[in-house]
């Protein structure tokens, strides 16, 4: 069942500068964490995402959320109920 | 008819990625069906699940003003667990401390929906 979303977000974790990977449901609990992503994490990413959606009402899409500091940047975006954050480091 | 083989299967199914046991139990607490780790720690799990549920269900209305209990998700030192009913019996599921919360409230309740026809067809028969 979680088979699927697991090899995904090992692939993800392939990528270039990223360091973590974290899924969320739409209540802000963890579907799957890898890297320096914590399930602590879970609630804020997922409230981020939500938040940000406010901000774009007239939009079906929900916007991608880019939080940056010195030594990580974070990509947050929704989709279909599931949130993804991704931890990179900045190139 | 209820088919042991193929609810146990059923369990099997979902005692995956880090699920350690999946066990359907009646509310009294006693056990119905498992899959996963030893058969004296599930009959244990089934009866602290119960009891757990029990205790949240008969002081729901005082607590939380609504009539329904639908789920309970606990976070352990050493894993984590979920209870749902299903018609009259509880599912729950106990997992590793790795598995996330919503992955297992995912699986308990897919595992839910789809039981929920043939049990509740056999709680109509046995009534």
């Amino acid at each position: 069942m979680e088979s699927d979303l697991e090899s995904a977000v090992e692939e993800l974790m392939q990528e270039r500068g990223v360091v973590g990977v974290i899924c969320t449901n739409q209540e802000g609990l963890a579907l799957t964490v890898d890297g320096s992503a914590s399930e602590v994490h879970a609630g804020l990413v997922s409230g981020i995402a939500q938040e940000a959606r406010k901000l774009f009402p007239e939009i079906d899409l929900s916007p991608i959320v880019v939080l940056e500091s010195d030594t990580c940047n974070l990509l947050i975006r929704s989709h279909e109920g599931t949130t993804t954050g991704v931890f990179k480091v900045p190139s | 008819m209820l088919k042991p083989k193929v609810l146990t299967e059923l369990l099997a199914q979902e005692t995956t990625g880090g699920i350690m046991s999946t066990i359907l139990l009646k509310s009294n607490g006693s056990l119905l069906a498992f899959a996963g780790s030893g058969d004296k720690e599930a009959r244990v799990t089934a009866a602290i699940a119960s009891s757990i549920w029990t205790a949240y269900h008969s002081n729901i209305k005082q607590s939380f003003h609504t009539e329904s209990l639908n789920f309970v998700l606990m976070d352990c030192d050493d894993g984590k667990v979920a209870i749902t009913s299903i018609s009259d019996l509880l599912l729950c599921l106990h997992s590793k401390k790795s598995v996330g919360l919503g992955l297992l409230k995912t699986k308990t309740l897919a595992l839910a929906k789809y039981l929920e026809g043939p049990l509740s067809e056999l709680d109509h028969a046995v009534a």
